[in-house]
């Protein structure tokens, strides 16, 4: 036994300061059992446990490969298994037990939080991608996230390929439980071919059409008739109050855009039409609606963020707000510990399909409540002191720690804000994995992503799709999988990636380029070529890497002889400086394309127009709730990423890291300077009152 | 006698005050409560009724153990050392686990009254139960209330134990892939179903062992608490008293040092 631990061991104990005999000895003292389950960790496991699950970068890529060979799948080769298997494994605590972390089920009060609501998962659609990416990621969660909480449900034999693909079933079927709000969404979302996007030349193409898939029998199901009390009918014509459709009322007819589950409207007017037995035209039917009791013969006009609909009242819903006065609901589960009073909503979070209420009641007591599809605990009774001004929450704006991200997450939130819409930028995250993770898990709805980044980091390296990595270096192709893949499997969306680059480039000074006419790299290789005198100024690094000077190298043609060689660290400044003050007759440098000292030190970038590098456009990467929330998201952003060239980055940059101005000061000079200019044009088209303020705010 | 007339008082006091503590998880469940307000409200509650808590009554029981002349030596706990002298527990818990010269290992509260009752009282290991343990535990936990955590790390033993300890914290292993560091480092106040996840090393927990857990309605040492974790994670625990266990203990006491002791627990 010393023996087989002290093997095990001595990769673990690098990590730590205790010797290995003395921590073997410790583990064996609790019994055999225990220090066999010791021993038995893997590879992996011992990895994550001595980098206290942050993998190192350096490690992650030989982590992943060697996690993607341990994925075994079923033999008949289905991936997409039984639903009706896959919701018993779920919620069996001793096969899947995934509910102890995940909500699964709408009703399963006891579902954990460690993980992502799993309501609804279905909406990614059917295609190979998602299926087989579903399937890895429950057989293999450390493939997607190393040394994520998850536990490798198959590698470990906890669960089989068949049980695993049963569990996909249960996530993706439209007949599952789980997808039982946002089955009638699907069948009305044209599904993009993100199978056919094994092969780049079919990307192009993005034509293929999609086999729809079967439509639910939502379709025909008679409109369900609520009952309304009179308070609820009072709340339902007040002009103000924030209202959502009853559930499976979701979705009207053709020719009219659709409301996602749980989308809130607020009430603009009312109107009382005839009396029962009299029929009058809705939105829903696109036929004339016969009113059947006093709740159907009240239209309700609701203004949605895109569209305003006319509706029964039997079919709305007023929604929790702060203030509004409460009653226990259909689904009440907390006996008589409100003393048989009503309560007052203190306050409201709302997450995606879920909304969460905290109330007061009236003897004393307070406790948070469920107010979600088939689980209303509590239930409006009258406004109290709501007030109709009460806004949705904020969009909550991250970014990575640099200069750029910094100008660039402000530059969002500003952007929303002068269009009235509340927006924050909470400041930066800890590097690409970790702000990535908080947009997933929906704790920030919006960060600038690389495009480049986002397409090796999330899909490549996750095996979401098996496309050649070549196609990073295609600044086209690159935009079209990112912003085809992610809506469908992560319900994020890449809007407008900007025209800037933030990629290695070499840099000269503008007087010698104009001297030399070498604008490109392909001047540059030429100038080479004919025996013009080059000194490189660059990071060692780049140097070396076979997809660094080497790719441009063989895809120009050319070959550098002298170096100026700036040490092993990434050192794109140095690079700069050496290049401005002709250091050791540095006259090429290797740096950022969108750097501040291109500015400063008055460089001229070289195109890389062979794209021997990948390509990294700056983009907004926006949770789906936000679109649905604000339909005019493309509209607010796209003007203003537009204009983000590498000049404009560049400038940006400068201000922040040479000038060491504020990010934020930086970013509302840059929008402030567009106003008036054509790029803003689109802005406030509906809204003057949004226009003054702006205008008044920028003086 | 006195002892046992007390016991008698506490079993049939406990039965009473838990049912209505069963009754109350149950309507918490529905109710999403917050899991500090739950365990606040459950603790006013059964404070309300029976005017003490259950930590307190295992702890008395505890007393009445620790006092009684037992074993083949006749003798009462009086005569072990708890690390600062014989007979004295006042603090003496506080600076729990620690290295001892007798029996020259790292000991917890549970390993040293086990100790205690073998080699001073003179009481077969088959006859020591656990449940008395538990009860001694407390009375002795309960006795460094006000003192500040105080475990120290120079002593090259039980320093050794704390790099054991910081090893396990964060080393995952069975079939769920689990770590402590996972639940309560990584994933902390999240829950797992309606168990909330106990930030353990920003609410220094080794200041609130033994606690009396109401959801379950037992009396726990870290020792217990430990070992259930690790079996809700399908890995078999070490043994009571053993090394890995204590390790543990101590890397989590070191960590909450400086902290006040307010024991016995009260917890979810």
């Amino acid at each position: 036994m010393r023996v087989i631990l002290g093997i095990v061991f001595s990769l673990l104990t690098f990590a730590f300061a205790i010797d290995e005999a003395s921590l073997a000895a410790i583990i064996a003292h609790g019994g055999e059992n225990f220090a066999n389950a010791a021993a038995a960790q893997d590879d992996a496991q011992l990895l994550c446990s001595s980098h206290h699950n942050q993998l190192p970068a350096d490690l992650v890529e030989a982590f992943i490969s060697q996690q993607k060979s341990l994925i075994a799948y079923p033999e008949n080769g289905e991936r997409l298994g039984d639903w009706e298997s896959g919701l018993a494994i779920f919620s069996d605590s001793k096969k899947g037990n995934c509910y102890a972390c995940h909500q699964g089920l709408a009703d399963e009060v006891a579902a954990g939080n460690v993980g992502p609501s799993l309501l609804g998962y279905g909406a990614r659609g059917q295609d190979e991608a998602i299926i087989n990416y579903t399937y890895e990621k429950i057989f293999n969660a450390w493939v997607y996230q190393p040394c994520s909480a998850m536990y490798r449900a198959g590698v470990n034999g906890r669960l089989s390929p068949q049980e695993t693909a049963d569990l996909v079933g249960f996530l993706l079927a439209f007949e599952s439980p789980l997808n039982a709000n946002i089955t009638a969404n699907i069948t009305q979302t044209p599904t993009p071919a993100v199978a056919a996007l094994s092969a780049p030349e079919t990307i192009s193409a993005q034509a293929s059409p999609v086999a729809t898939p079967t439509p639910p029998a939502q379709a025909e199901s008679p409109i369900t008739q609520a009952t309304l009390s009179s308070s609820e009918l009072t709340m339902l014509t007040t002009p103000g109050v924030l209202v959502s459709f009853r559930e499976g009322l979701e979705s009207p007819s053709e020719g009219w855009q659709r409301v996602r589950p749980n989308q809130i409207g607020t009430i603009q007017s009312s109107e009382a039409s005839g009396e029962a037995g009299a029929t009058f035209f809705v939105y829903r039917t696109l036929e004339d609606f016969t009113v059947e009791n006093a709740a159907d013969a009240i239209k309700v006009t609701v203004g949605f963020p895109n569209q305003d609909y006319i509706a029964p009242a039997s079919e709305l819903r007023p929604v929790m707000a702060e203030g509004m006065r409460v009653a226990p609901g259909p689904d009440w589960s907390d006996g008589n510990l409100n003393g048989g009073t009503e309560g007052t909503v203190q306050s409201v979070e709302r997450r995606g399909n879920t909304t969460i209420v905290r109330v007061n009641w009236d003897n004393g007591f307070s406790n948070r409540y469920f107010w979600i599809p088939d689980n209303y605990q509590v239930q409006a009774i009258a406004l109290g002191n709501h007030s109709p001004e009460i806004g949705p929450s904020p969009i909550f704006i991250s970014s990575k720690g640099f200069d750029e991200q910094l100008i660039l997450g402000e530059l969002i939130a500003l952007a929303y804000n002068a269009n009235h819409i509340p927006a924050e930028y909470i400041g930066p995250k800890d590097g690409t994995t970790a702000v990535r993770l908080a947009l997933e898990q929906g704790e920030i709805d919006i960060y600038p992503e690389y495009t480049g980044t986002g397409l090796s980091n999330f899909f490549l390296n996750r095996g979401v799709t098996n496309l050649d990595k070549g196609i990073t270096n295609n600044q086209e192709l690159s935009r079209i999988v990112v912003s085809a893949l992610d809506p469908y499997v992560y319900n994020i969306n890449w809007v407008c990636p900007a025209p800037g680059n933030n990629t290695y480039a070499f840099a000269v000074r503008s007087a010698w380029a104009a001297e030399h006419s070498i604008y490109n790299v392909q001047d540059l290789a030429d100038y080479i070529n004919q025996g013009g005198e080059v000194k490189l100024a660059s990071e060692t690094e780049f140097a070396r890497r076979p997809d660094g000077l080497a790719s441009f190298e063989e895809l120009y043609g050319f070959k550098f002889e002298n170096f100026f060689d700036l040490g092993p660290t990434q050192a794109p400044y140095e690079a700069a400086v050496a290049v401005r003050d002709d250091v050791d007759g540095a006259n090429v440098g290797v740096i950022y394309a969108t750097d501040g000292t291109v500015q400063a030190f008055d460089l001229v970038v070289l195109s890389d127009t062979l794209g021997a590098q990948p390509v990294y456009n700056p983009t907004p990467t926006i949770r789906q709730s936000v679109i649905d929330r604000y339909p005019q998201t493309e509209a607010i952003l796209c003007p203003v990423f537009d204009t983000l060239d590498n000049f404009a980055l560049s400038s940006l940059n400068r201000s922040v890291t040479i000038d060491e101005r504020d990010p934020g000061e930086v970013a509302k000079e840059y929008l402030c300077s567009l106003t008036g200019t054509e790029a803003l044009s689109g802005w406030f088209q509906d809204d003057s009152e949004a226009a003054i303020n702006w205008l008044d705010s920028c003086q | 006698m006195k002892h046992k007339v007390l016991r008698q008082k506490v079993t049939i006091f406990l039965s009473l005050i838990l049912l209505g503590a069963t009754a109350l998880v149950v309507f918490a469940q529905g109710g999403l409560l917050d899991p500090q307000e739950e365990v606040a409200r459950q603790k006013e509650q059964i404070l309300a009724n029976s005017g003490i808590l259950p930590g307190e009554l295992f702890a008395f029981e505890g007393e009445s153990l620790f006092y009684s002349l037992r074993g083949s030596n006749n003798l009462s706990m009086e005569a072990c050392d708890f690390g600062l002298g014989a007979g004295v527990v006042d603090g003496a818990f506080a600076q729990l686990p620690r290295y001892f010269a007798d029996t020259a290992r790292v000991e917890d509260v549970d390993s040293r009254i086990v100790s205690c009752m073998r080699d001073v009282q003179g009481i077969t290991a088959e006859a020591i139960s656990r449940s008395e343990v538990v009860a001694i535990a407390s009375y002795i936990a309960m006795q460094s209330s006000g003192s500040p955590m105080n475990i120290d790390l120079s002593v090259p033993e039980v320093n050794t134990m704390y790099e054991a300890g910081e090893v396990l914290w964060y080393l995952r292993m069975g079939e769920l892939d689990m770590s402590c560091a996972v639940c309560h480092e990584d994933k902390v106040n999240k829950r797992i179903r309606l168990q909330g996840l106990v930030d353990v090393k920003a609410t220094a927990v080794a200041t609130h062992w033994p606690a009396y857990r109401f959801s379950n309605d037992v009396m726990w040492t870290m020792e217990d608490r430990i070992r259930a974790c690790w079996n809700n994670v399908s890995v078999t625990p070490p043994s009571h008293y053993s090394d890995p266990l204590i390790a543990l203990e101590v890397y989590m006491a070191a960590l909450a040092n400086g902290n006040v002791v307010d024991a016995p627990g009260f917890v979810r």
